[in-house]
C-alpha cells in the first residue's frame, strides 16, 4: 500500500538521525522511499524536520551536523560520504529545485548560460540546442529568445520552470524540490508541478501545501516534530486521515461557507529537547490517553499513534 | 455619512499607474477604484502580475499612481495617510522584521514616541500577547521564530498603533495549514474591532472563509467577484 516495492526505490532513506551543531535534533528516525517515476509529498508544520531531511539527501547540511542512518539513491549509500562523491552525485543522479527561482540564477547571466552550468560543472558541454528545447517543453514561450534573457526579465513562474530544466538537464533519476512553489500563485503552482512530475524522475516533494500535494503527489508523509507519523497513499492519506496530527492540520485548512478553522493548541516541540519519553504530539492532541506518556509510538501500518489502532 | 462608523478609511479613485518604459511600459492599473469601510474585510485575488501588489503599495502611501487619487481618514494634507494609521503585512515575514532587532524593538518601533518605558513594555506585551505569544521571550531575534511566530509578531507591531486600514499581501502563503489558521483568525478580529482590512491572496478558500467582500484583479481592474 504505501512504499515502492523493496529494490526499485530510486531514494532509500532509513533510520535517518540529524543533529545540528547547536545541539537541535531536528531529525529522530526517519524512514521513506521514493520510486522511480513516483511522487513523495514531505509534508508538516514549519520546524518538523522537513527541510533538513531535504538537506541531508542533498548533502547540503551545515558543518558540523551529525549524521546517523542510511540515505541510498540508487542504491548508493550517501550517508558518510566524502564531499567529492557528493558533487559527483549531484546534478548528475540528484537534482535539486529550491524556493526562490531569483535566488537560483546569477543575475549577471543569461538564463541559458546559467542552465549551461549544470553541463559545465562535470566538464562537458550542452548539446547544441538542448537549452531552448528543455525550455520549450517546460512551456515557456519563445524559449530561444528567452535563454538569451537574463533572469531579472523573466516571471517567477517561467524562471522556476527553467529551474526545473537546470534541475533535470543531465537526466538525475531523483529531483528534491524543497517548496518550488511557495513563491507562484495557484494556476503557475500547479502547472510548475505537472512539468515537475512529467521528467520521470523520482521527486521528494518538500511543501506546508496540503492541497497541493493532495494534487500532485502519489503518497505523503506527513512529518512532526523529527519523526514520520503517517504515510499513506495520497488520496486516502489527505482525505482520510489517521493521525489525530493530520486529522489537525487539514482541520486548520478554511473551508468557503464554514466558520474560520482552528489552529492547533500550543507550539510544535523544540528540536532542542532532549530524547522523547513519550508521543511529542500529545501535549497538543485531541485523543491523548494515559499510554501515549509511555513510548513513542511506532509506525504500525503507516501511523504512529496508539490511539488510532 | 456623518456616523463616524461608516465613513471610508479609504478611498482610492481611478488609479493609473505604469510600470517601465519605451516598448517595454505596461499599464499595471487602469483606473482601479476601491473603497474600504471600517470593519471590511476585502479579499482581493487575480494571477500574479495583475497590479495587485502596486495597489498595494499605492494604498500604503509607498508609491504613487501615476493618475488618479488616494483619500486616507484620517489623512494629511500632502496626500498621505497619517502616520500609523496605515499598517502591512506581507508574504515574507522574518524579511519585513528587521532581523538584529529584538521582537521587543520592532513591536514598539510604530507606538507613540510620547510613550513612558513602562507603557512601551505594557503595549508590546500586549501586542504579543493579542497574537498569543504571550509567552515568548520579547528580547529574541526573528531568526529564533518559526514563520508563523513571525508573522503573528508582524501582525502585533501592525496591530500596536491601532491602525485604521491594515493591508495584508499573502499573509497565509508561506505558512502550514495551523499558523495560516491562526493569521485569519487574527485578521477578522482586527476587522470586528474596526480595522478595514485589505488581503491580498491566491488562496481562494481562505479569501472565501474570511472577507466580506471579494474582488478579482484582471488587467489592472477591479471587479466583484463575490
Amino acid at each position: 500500500m504505501s512504499g515502492p516495492r523493496a529494490g526499485t526505490a530510486e531514494l532509500d532513506v532509513g533510520g535517518l538521525r540529524v543533529t545540528y551543531r547547536n545541539g537541535a535534533a531536528a531529525v529522530r528516525g526517519v524512514d521513506l522511499a521514493v520510486g522511480a517515476g513516483e511522487v513523495l509529498g514531505l509534508v508538516g508544520e514549519s520546524g518538523s524536520g522537513k527541510s533538513t531531511v531535504a538537506r541531508a539527501v542533498l548533502g547540503l547540511l551545515p558543518r558540523g551536523a551529525a549524521v546517523t542512518g542510511n540515505i541510498r539513491v540508487g542504491g548508493r549509500e550517501l550517508v558518510g560520504a566524502d564531499p567529492r562523491a557528493w558533487r559527483a552525485v549531484r546534478g548528475d543522479v540528484i537534482g535539486y529545485v529550491g524556493q526562490d527561482p531569483f535566488a537560483a540564477f546569477d543575475p549577471r547571466l543569461k538564463v541559458g548560460a546559467s542552465i549551461a552550468e549544470a553541463w559545465r560543472a562535470k566538464g562537458r558541454t550542452p548539446p547544441a540546442g538542448a537549452i531552448p528545447e528543455r525550455l520549450a517543453a517546460l512551456g515557456v514561450p519563445d524559449a530561444d529568445a528567452a535563454a538569451r534573457r537574463r533572469p531579472h526579465t523573466w516571471s517567477g513562474g517561467m524562471l522556476q520552470r527553467a529551474a526545473i530544466a537546470a534541475a533535470t538537464a543531465l537526466a538525475p533519476t531523483l529531483v528534491v524540490a524543497d517548496e518550488p512553489t511557495s513563491a507562484l500563485d495557484a494556476g503557475l503552482a500547479d502547472a510548475t508541478l505537472a512539468h515537475l512530475r512529467a521528467t520521470g524522475a523520482a521527486v521528494l516533494l518538500i511543501t506546508h501545501d496540503l492541497r497541493l500535494a493532495a494534487r500532485h503527489t502519489d503518497r505523503v508523509a506527513v512529518m512532526y516534530a523529527g519523526r514520520i507519523v503517517e504515510t499513506g497513499d495520497s488520496g486516502e492519506a489527505l482525505s482520510r486521515p489517521r493521525h489525530p496530527y493530520t486529522q489537525a492540520l487539514l482541520a486548520a485548512l478554511p473551508r468557503p461557507g464554514h466558520p474560520l478553522p482552528e489552529p492547533l493548541p500550543g507550539e510544535p516541540p523544540s528540536p532542542r529537547r532532549g530524547a522523547d519519553a513519550g508521543c511529542p504530539f500529545a501535549p497538543r492532541c485531541r485523543r491523548v490517553r494515559a499510554e501515549c506518556s509511555d513510548d513513542v509510538p511506532a509506525p504500525i501500518d503507516g501511523v504512529a499513534c496508539v490511539a488510532a489502532r | 455619512m456623518t456616523d463616524p462608523s461608516t465613513e471610508p478609511v479609504v478611498v482610492a479613485r481611478d488609479l493609473w499607474r505604469t510600470h517601465g518604459r519605451g516598448p517595454r511600459a505596461h499599464d499595471v492599473l487602469r483606473g482601479t477604484e476601491l473603497t474600504a469601510l471600517p470593519g471590511e474585510i476585502i479579499g482581493i485575488v487575480g494571477r500574479s502580475g495583475c497590479g495587485k501588489s502596486t495597489l498595494l503599495r499605492i494604498l500604503a502611501g509607498l508609491e504613487r499612481p501615476d493618475r488618479g487619487s488616494v483619500f486616507w481618514n484620517p489623512g494629511t494634507r500632502a496626500g498621505r495617510p497619517a502616520p500609523g494609521s496605515v499598517a502591512a503585512v506581507f508574504q515574507d515575514a522574518a524579511g519585513s522584521l528587521d532581523p538584529n532587532w529584538s521582537i521587543a524593538r520592532s513591536v514598539a518601533e510604530p507606538l507613540a514616541r510620547r510613550l513612558t518605558r513602562q507603557a512601551r513594555r505594557a503595549a508590546v506585551l500586549e501586542a504579543l500577547r493579542s497574537v498569543g505569544l504571550g509567552d515568548l521571550d520579547p528580547s529574541l531575534r526573528p531568526a529564533r521564530l518559526s514563520g508563523g511566530q513571525c508573522q503573528r509578531v508582524a501582525l502585533a507591531r501592525a496591530f500596536a498603533a491601532r491602525p485604521g486600514l491594515l493591508l495584508a499581501d499573502e499573509p497565509t502563503s508561506a505558512l502550514d495549514a495551523s499558523a495560516a489558521a491562526a493569521i485569519l483568525r487574527l485578521l477578522r478580529r482586527a476587522a470586528d474591532s474596526g480595522t478595514a482590512v485589505v488581503l491580498v491572496t491566491h488562496d481562494r478558500d481562505a479569501a472565501a472563509a474570511l472577507t466580506t467582500r471579494l474582488l478579482g484583479m484582471s488587467d489592472g481592474v477591479l471587479t466583484h467577484i463575490g
